[in-house]
């Protein structure tokens, strides 16, 4: 427990003083990886703590890069309040979605999330008085503010606006986690029929999950859109909710940490693979395939194996042996 | 004495085939009920339907009163029936204690709450302690659930059930599986309980011996119908129910 | 006159449509019949099929025969991958399943644009089918007619070989009881690996037969959708089913198409949601 304070005490610190000792090639990156952590964790919700598999996480990602691209173009709105307006909408919207998408469970939740995703991406790329089309939508302004301040929108100032989006999405999810609330989600993780016999309405859970995590993945789009400077219907195609949850999977479901271990660990293979081969896509699937059938508890598992094992701290198991554990006045 | 819970004329069909007919019976406030049958009676699918995990296909079911026919599982949890299920029905990866608590806090006005809430928490904490202790089960605190034996993990289900404060406890065949050993030690567990706090509890079992140590009276089912109903020494000496039991089984 | 001419060459639209979309939603239903899991990998196979198709017309010099190659190309990859991975993860729960199956998407999805290149690539009609039918003087491309019978015809074959032989009644007995069958001493695995090769084979078809019309490109994989949508519709596992979601989803994208051409997605999606709300399990379906 001391230990991965320390840890992430240590990791805090580093982001924050980054900017003073990284070139600007390597902010350029870091800020890209604080983005896309943004939206593995919020996939993570889903997939890890509600064993809601979804296809189609990018629909929210590209959703909040359009609002926040539209309401930067068109309004003089401050930056933060541009990223968290998107977010809200987002999440607003996804409330729909979640309401219709929980109408199944299973393969059927996935393929509704799915469907929504590429609907998103067939509006992106039809209504093109609004969207751009298949061009997009670019030039996107950082706007100053609020108070005229300038500070957020050069590259270090969005860097630490993006670093506390993150930082406080994270600490809102895991106190999520660890209320009343995240005690339900994570029954309907294990046995979602007999959370429903305790007396539960696990549907309002799921739609509540299933929003809130739609409304931080817009937050993260939102985020990029203003990094970048572009939305583009790319952002909402199936193959992008297949990297983000590559990201959640072999970063480590149901951690939070885990997949933005995933982003990092994801982003740093695309651009490390890419400049020698172009066949890193590939590699990336075969890598997930390979997560799924032998390590499902990714890079995270893997790590707090290792650290346990080397500290000697194994978990002794508590095993109960019936016959003694009641005593001895069973005849 | 007040009726806590009454069946009239309860019906189920699957197809054409008649799962329950016309099965009426009361359950007192206080009591422990029994429902006992030869297999295919139909045991399982009244407790279901009293439950909400099935629809009647005719008639009523009331508790305290109110008339609860037809509603889900959830709502009819939430006015008061908690239920065992005959697979015991746990959460494999959480300890036996969160699997309580979390059934405790079914039952919590706020259990829903997304930041803070600790009180509510430790509400739900203090009912599976309770819960727990009532049912000898402190030792198995922090086992995951899954890794717990059977009879173990039969009596977190009953634990989950009482945490829940229920006005009815129903348990669906609650020594099912169990070695004799188990099954003497949850008898004596479950009276002891039924002892400290007097509970209304309808009980499904197969097991003669633990209907005759616990059940206050019975409900003999055969094939749908209801063919005996009154006190142990009623149902013992009824003819019908031999007959059932022992002979004309086809 | 007019309107009946245009409900008649709409209809005969749709129903080529069917056809495809037949043997893309069939596959899907005879691997979910069989195993109770949906292979997500059955959009990028119907791909494959199309790609695979150009590569062999190209090298042949006849569509035809790289409509008899293609699908059983296809239908051998999908073997292997049965056998190779797929088979060890029936006892995990459905999610690993779907993971894996959506990696061998990304997977093919990659493998296909590596070897053919990311823009699209026409594939001719076959010799022969070139030609136009006049009917009440609106041209209709002969290789529509063609698919309707193609269709038409697959689907009697395969509706018999299911009702009426011996491999027939086992395939599907084993969708309903598998444990029973394999009781009766038969070879699960055998059946399950068969199926699934053929629902692969079956997607394959409907790729290198839709590859001339619509060109074979990378976006076909998500055609998965389709067929989900279809198996939704006609039920989980049910082949009748299928024939029967085809012809319901080929008229909603016909028609939808031609009155309001850029919601016949937007019809698709809300189709599949009011079937999941009313019968979560299709509407002849086995299981919710």
């Amino acid at each position: 427990m001391m230990r991965s304070k320390i840890l992430g005490v240590l990791a805090l610190v580093a982001l924050i003083l980054a900017p003073q000792y990284l070139p600007v090639y390597a902010m350029t990156l870091l800020t890209e990886l604080v983005i896309l952590a943004l939206f593995a964790m919020s996939l993570d919700l889903m997939v890890g703590y509600t064993k809601l598999v979804s296809f189609g996480h990018a629909g929210a990602y590209g959703l909040g890069a359009y609002v926040c691209a539209l309401l930067s173009l068109h309004t003089h709105i401050p930056l933060p309040f541009v990223v968290l307006l998107s977010a809200l909408i987002v999440g607003v919207v996804a409330i729909g979605i979640a309401w219709s998408c929980t109408m199944a469970t299973g393969v059927s939740f996935a393929m509704l999330t799915l469907a929504f995703g590429q609907l998103g991406y067939a509006v992106a790329i039809k209504w093109v008085s609004v969207t751009g089309g298949s061009d997009g939508l670019s030039g996107i302004p950082r706007r100053l503010g609020p108070f005229g301040w300038s500070q957020l929108t050069t590259k270090t100032g969005f860097y630490l606006f993006a670093l506390a989006c993150l930082f406080a999405s994270y600490f809102f999810c895991r106190a999520l986690i660890r209320a009343p609330f995240g005690q339900v989600l994570r029954g309907i993780r294990e046995n979602e029929m007999k959370v429903l016999a305790l007396g539960y309405n696990t549907r309002r859970y799921k739609i509540a999950v299933v929003s809130l995590a739609y409304l931080f993945a817009g937050m993260a789009g939102a985020l990029y859109a203003s990094f970048a400077g572009f939305a583009n219907p790319e952002m909402l195609f199936w193959t992008v909710s297949g990297q983000v949850l590559i990201m959640v999977i072999v970063g480590g479901k149901g951690t939070l940490i885990g997949p933005m271990l995933g982003a990092v660990f994801f982003i740093m293979v695309e651009h490390k693979l890419s400049e020698l081969t172009e066949t890193w896509g590939l590699f990336m699937g075969i890598i997930f395939i390979g997560f799924v059938m032998f390590a499902p508890d990714g890079i995270l598992g893997i790590l707090n194996k290792k650290l346990l094992r080397r500290s000697g701290q194994q978990k002794a198991s508590q095993t109960s042996d019936p016959s003694t554990a009641a005593g001895g006045h069973s005849a | 004495m007040t009726t806590a819970l009454e069946c009239i004329g309860v019906g189920r069909n699957f197809g054409a085939l008649a799962a329950l007919a016309e099965v009426s019976l009361k359950v007192e406030l206080g009591e422990v009920r029994a429902v006992i049958g030869p297999n295919g009676a139909g045991k399982s699918t009244l407790f279901n339907v009293i439950a909400g995990t099935l629809k009647p296909s005719g008639g009523q079911v009331i508790v305290n009163n109110e008339d609860l026919t037809g509603m889900r599982s959830q709502a009819i949890c939430q006015k008061g029936i908690s239920r065992t299920f005959q697979l015991s029905a746990l959460f494999p990866e959480m300890s036996a204690f969160d699997n309580v608590r979390l059934a405790a806090q079914g039952k919590l006005t706020g259990r829903w709450k997304m930041l803070g809430g600790s009180q509510v928490l430790e509400q739900a904490s203090s009912l599976a302690e309770q819960a727990m202790a009532r049912l000898n089960l402190k030792e198995i605190y922090d086992t995951p659930a899954g890794t717990l034996s059977h009879g173990d993990q039969r009596l977190v289900e009953v634990a989950m059930a009482l945490a829940q404060r229920p006005a009815i406890l129903m348990l669906d065949e609650p020594t099912q599986g169990m070695s004799i050993q188990e099954t003497h030690r949850t008898v004596d567990t479950l009276k002891a309980m039924l002892a400290e706090e007097s509970l209304t509890v309808v009980l499904v079992e197969h097991d003669m011996d633990v209907v005759f140590s616990l059940a206050d009276r019975i409900a003999v089912l055969h094939r749908g119908r209801l063919i005996a109903d009154g006190t142990v020494e009623e149902v013992k000496a009824d003819a019908g129910v031999q007959d059932a039991y022992l002979g004309g089984l086809d | 006159m007019e309107t009946f001419s245009f409900i008649l060459i709409q209809t005969l639209n749709a129903l080529s449509q069917a056809s495809l979309l037949f043997f893309l939603g069939s596959g899907l239903a005879l691997i979910f019949g069989i195993m109770r899991v949906v292979n997500f990998s059955h959009g990028a196979l119907y791909m494959l099929g199309a790609y695979i198709g150009f590569t062999t017309a190209r090298l042949t010099g006849s569509v035809w025969l790289a409509m008899l190659i293609a699908p059983l190309i296809v239908g051998l990859i999908g073997l292997l991958f049965e056998i190779g991975f797929l088979r060890h993860l029936y006892k995990r729960d459905e999610d690993a399943f779907l993971l894996v199956t959506f990696g061998l998407t990304l997977v093919i999805a990659e493998v296909t644009r590596l070897v053919w290149g990311a823009p699209p690539l026409q594939v001719p009609l076959p010799s022969g089918l070139d030609g136009v039918v006049f009917i009440f003087d609106e041209p209709m491309p002969l290789y529509r007619i063609f698919l309707i019978a193609a269709g038409g015809i697959a689907s009697s074959i395969i509706w018999l070989f299911l009702e009426r032989t011996r491999l027939g009644l086992l395939i599907r007995a084993t969708s309903q009881n598998s444990q029973m069958v394999h009781a009766l001493g038969t070879d699960i695995n055998l059946i399950r690996s068969g199926v699934f090769a053929l629902g692969c084979a079956l997607a394959a078809v409907g790729g290198v037969l839709a590859a001339p019309s619509v060109t074979a490109s990378l976006g076909m994989s998500s055609a998965v959708i389709d067929a989900f949508v279809i198996v939704i519709i006609g039920g989980m596992g049910s082949f009748l089913g299928a024939i029967f979601g085809s012809l319901i989803v080929a008229c909603v994208q016909t028609f939808g198409n031609f009155f309001f051409p850029d919601f016949a997605l937007v019809f698709l999606y809300a189709l599949m949601l009011g079937v999941l709300i009313v019968r979560p399990g299709g509407l002849l379906g086995k299981e919710a």
